[in-house]
């Protein structure tokens, strides 16, 4: 009763179907207080319906998060519930196994059986998993949902005798005939190659609105991530950095590592702040004062003495210097250091107060190495990040 | 998102009624029922694992503790280090431990020299005929040692070996297949396939390209060998060594049949000599101290060899998708090289195989001549399978091995997915266990299982049951580190696909795991039963009137009747099956890369 009624003080659980809290996974036999944390104290909610991914680089924690919530490895804190129903408490030891989770999987590997024809492999979780079902209508839905995924004229061939894409899409089939309430997706597409990746991911997509299935989906790409999700989350060292839609991820993200590994972006270390005043933030760095003034919708940007100014190389203005005018307000002179032409823009490392800025501007201006130019650093381009 | 199939997904669909799941308070009671049933039988499989493998340990060198010559080692009371002293002060330690060094260096240094050039010359060079040779080379693993010794005392014994008698009156030399140079060639000529085995792969696995990268940079051919070469391969030469070691200190058969005509003891067959001695007063303290001391030898020799083995995994050399096969031209050598090899294979494989067939149709031992041809007869065999109680012999050997590859194959299968899948605490210490039983030869086991059995009193002492029980403790360990690789080369995503479908534990190990291990359990079961086939010590020191096997037959019809004749038609009959069990092995391992 009690725990019912907490749950719905803290967080709506008949729209989620996922709802993580307080996870920690620690690999170490005991868990002390300077216990290593693969998974440090997560809390997210995943709607029903919706593609949410977990972001991040390579051992930030996210195929431990999304292992966590297929039962496959027990979490040492943290709770943990699918559809309304505690799948995982460490508080109260309760551990539902993965074959009684209302979920399926893809796995990074696909996990296609090779002893097994196409067929069986898509049928396998009618006929021995949660749902099971008999006779020929098992054959008949494998059969459409194999129709659908693009390998109609595949099945009664061995499952090792399709290619990579093929089999992820078999892996799929089989998954979404399991009837799960939650698709766990585990890198599924870091074995292909790139165009097959690209034209995978908006299917994948596509299924998975077309199913209403909600989609936990981990990847280390970010640009599958911005493509696909309607929410993402990003992790670094087993914390949850930020949880926003893919846009705002990239127009407002909240600290330096999120701007850093979405998109590129300069991050220049700020020795002081205070607040601006015509709002914003003026903060003090190593090429002068800059304006910052880009905030989130209904964000209140807080500052202290430290932290970034980041600014997106398509966000600077450059123009060749001139001697009579001095710089304004956030212009800073620097000298151009590299230029790549890019075809349909320019790429430029400029270097001023001996800090090296990234513009990327449009094409067809003659900035070549060693020339003076100005930077303009829109204040309404140019946000502060706390850390 | 889609009302539809959110509504399916909540409710169960009405046509799968049958199999659907319970409710949750049925379902966690079944649950408790099954977690309870799978904890009982673990348990049950623990104590068994641990009966089969520690008891005899424990019985070894308790009996060693026992001074007794005569008397069976628990009806001895107190402790005492009588049989320690008593050899440590022989004056035979000396020479046996004599022999024992030169006849395990020796049979490893035959064995090492012929493996890694055979090795090297069909994996790395364009040496002709590989197709043909490579097998050929391999051919003696379907040979059982028993066999393969007194195939060897028939073609270089010194009265009437067609080896022998070629060599004598090509070059003068009188060659004695029973003397110790005579054993250490048969044991390294028997090691040669196991060993070419761990290496091949080795030198297989060694991608041209590492060793163009050091000639590019101008590496001379001899520093490349050194450098790069020598140091990849080197952990699975060491590893193949220590196993030959272990293999050879441990061995009986070639040592017995060999050795003992001559009186030329080594551990093994000092054991067996102490515990069956022709005089019919068997020495337990004795033998059980020979038995810690080799043991110990044995237990310090894997060990280096697990530290190696673990080496190969940081060694592994990665082939990637730009690997592509290039071989040494062996130039103007080509020929001489192959007819090098060919005759090596003729002489170690063909002839002694040759003779042992020859022997076996043959009225009386006799060499090879075409004038022999004309008098050949199958009497032996008719002999040998209308002898009485042959009949209960077969039916003995049937029980035994199949009895000895089922049950080890299924210990084998539980332990190894025990450990890897860690079942339950403590599983891979179990597994780990089951190590220390490669370090007991099969003498000193079968005579830690006949003192067992002698004093407990559960009646199997007489039977096959007797001998089931000391061939699936001696196979345990191979058997179930087979499975075991196996099944860490598995790809963990395969089994967690199929739990996340909501497939119980059983459904997957059914469904999944057995099938994708299929190849694996085949190669374990025959593998056992070749072995179990000849695995000659144990059935010999635990047999009796009644559970009489083919190679206890073999022994005693090569020993003491000495008929060869019938002798090799046993050994003939008992190469066949095993043949056979390696064909089939060989042949479903093919059919499966195909």
């Amino acid at each position: 009763m009690t725990e019912t009624m907490v749950e719905a003080m803290n967080r709506d659980t008949t729209t989620n179907s996922i709802v993580i809290t307080q996870l920690r996974k620690s690999y170490e036999k005991s868990a002390d207080a300077d216990a290593a944390y693969a998974v440090d104290n997560i809390s997210f909610d995943v709607p029903k319906g919706q593609f949410v991914t977990l972001l991040g680089p390579s051992g930030c924690g996210k195929t431990t998060t999304l292992r966590c919530v297929a039962g496959l490895e027990h979490a040492t804190e943290g709770r943990i519930e699918m559809g309304g129903e505690v799948v995982f408490d460490a508080a109260r030891k309760r551990h539902v196994r993965p074959e009684e989770r209302p979920i399926a999987m893809v796995p990074q590997s696909y996990g296609i059986w090779p002893h097994m024809k196409v067929i069986d492999n898509a049928a396998f979780p009618m006929r021995h998993g949660r749902n099971r079902r008999r006779g020929p209508e098992v054959r008949q839905r494998a059969l459409e949902m194999l129709e659908q995924v693009g390998l109609a004229g595949m099945a009664d061939r061995w499952a090792t005798q399709l290619s990579g894409g093929q089999q992820q899409r078999l892996a799929l089939a089989r998954a979404l005939l399991g009837d799960p309430e939650v698709l766990l997706l585990d890198e599924p597409l870091s074995n292909l190659d790139a165009k097959l990746r690209a034209k995978l991911r908006q299917e994948l997509r596509s299924f998975q609105e077309q199913f209403g299935v909600t989609a936990l989906y981990v990847t280390h790409d970010q640009a599958e991530a911005l493509a696909m999700s309607d929410t993402v989350i990003v992790m670094n060292k087993g914390r949850i950095e930020q949880i926003d839609r893919p846009e705002r991820l990239y127009d407002h993200p909240r600290s330096s590592f999120v701007a850093d590994f979405i998109g590129s972006a300069n991050l220049f270390p700020v020795r002081d702040a205070s607040a601006g005043t015509r709002g914003g933030v003026l903060a003090r760095t190593d090429l002068g004062p800059v304006l910052c003034s880009r905030t989130a919708p209904g964000e209140e940007v807080r500052h202290h003495n430290g932290g970034f100014v980041c600014v997106r190389p398509e966000d600077v203005g450059v123009r060749p210097a001139d001697a009579d005018a001095a710089p304004a307000d956030n212009e800073f002179t620097g000298v151009v250091e590299s230029a790549e032409f890019l075809g349909d823009r320019l790429e430029l490392v400029v270097r001023s107060a001996n800090l090296p800025i990234t513009v990327s501007t449009r094409a067809g201006q003659d900035l070549r190495p060693g020339r003076e130019v100005v930077l303009r650093l829109s204040p309404a381009a140019t946000s502060y990040l706390a850390n | 998102m889609d009302p539809t199939t959110t509504k399916e997904v909540e409710a169960p669909a009405p046509d799968a009624v049958e199999h659907n799941d319970p409710p949750p308070a049925g379902r966690s009671r079944a649950e408790h029922g099954r977690r309870a049933a799978g904890t009982l039988v673990n348990l049950a499989m623990v104590l068994l694992v641990g009966y089969l493998v520690l008891v005899p340990l424990v019985i070894l060198l308790y009996s060693s503790f026992k001074a007794s010559t005569t008397e069976l080692p628990f009806d001895v009371p107190g402790f005492s280090l009588d049989n320690y002293s008593a050899v440590f002060s022989s004056s035979r330690l000396g020479t046996v431990t004599l022999n024992t060094v030169v006849y395990v260096v020796g049979a490893l240094a035959v064995a090492l020299v012929l493996s890694v050039c055979l090795a090297y010359l069909f994996e790395k060079t364009d040496i002709p005929g590989r197709s043909f040779l490579a097998p050929l080379a391999l051919a003696p693993m379907a040979v059982p040692v028993t066999v393969m010794a007194i195939a060897w005392a028939l073609v270089a014994n010194p009265a009437n070996g067609p080896l022998a008698i070629l060599v004598r009156e090509a070059l003068g030399i009188r060659v004695d297949v029973y003397s110790l140079p005579g054993m250490i060639l048969v044991m390294g000529i028997f090691g040669v396939p196991s060993m070419y085995l761990m290496i091949a792969p080795a030198f297989a696995r060694l991608n041209p390209e590492l060793e163009e990268a050091a000639a590019t940079v101008g590496t001379p051919v001899w520093r490349r060998l050194r450098l790069v070469v020598f140091p990849l391969i080197m952990p699975a030469v060491s590893a193949a060594a220590m196993l030959l070691v272990v293999v050879a200190l441990e061995g009986f058969a070639i040592p017995a049949l060999l050795g003992l005509p001559k009186q030329i003891f080594v551990y093994s067959s000092l054991i067996q000599y102490s515990l069956q001695p022709p005089s019919g007063v068997a020495n337990y303290g004795q033998a059980s101290t020979y038995g810690i001391l080799i043991l110990a030898l044995s237990l310090v020799m894997l060990l280096v060899y697990r530290r190696r083995v673990r080496d190969t995994h940081r060694f592994r050399v990665v082939t990637g998708k730009g690997y592509r096969q290039s071989r040494v031209p062996l130039g103007r050598w080509r020929a001489p090289v192959c007819a090098v090899v060919s005759v090596y294979l003729f002489l170690a494989i063909v002839l002694p195989i040759a003779a042992l067939v020859w022997t076996s149709l043959s009225p009386y031992a006799r060499p090879f001549s075409w004038s022999g041809l004309g008098s050949m007869t199958l009497s032996a065999y008719g002999h040998v399978l209308s002898s009485p109680g042959i009949g209960n012999v077969l039916v003995n050997t049937a029980e035994v091995v199949l009895v000895t590859a089922t049950v080890t194959l299924a210990l084998s299968v539980w332990i190894a997915v025990a450990s890897v899948r860690k079942r339950f605490r403590g599983s891979t210490l179990l597994f780990e266990t089951t190590f220390l039983v490669f370090g007991i030869p099969s003498v000193v086991l079968g005579s830690a299982v006949l003192f067992l059995y002698l004093y407990v009193p559960v009646p199997i002492y007489g039977t096959v049951w007797i001998i089931v029980v000391a061939l699936v403790t001696r196979f345990l360990p191979r058997g179930s580190r087979m499975v075991h690789a196996a099944l860490i080369q598995l790809d963990d995503g395969l089994i967690e696909a199929a739990r996340v479908t909501g497939a119980n534990p059983l459904t997957v190990t059914r469904t999944i795991l057995l099938p994708l291990l299929r190849p694996a359990l085949w190669k374990c079961w025959l593998w056992v039963f070749a072995h179990a086939l000849g695995e000659l010590p144990i059935a010999l020191l635990l047999t009796g009137a009644d559970n009489r096997t083919l190679v206890v037959l073999l022994w005693d019809t090569f020993t003491s009747s000495v008929d060869y004749p019938e002798a090799s038609a046993l050994a003939v009959i008992i190469l066949a099956i095993s043949t056979l069990a390696v064909w089939l092995v060989n042949r479903r391992s093919t059919e499966k890369q195909a």
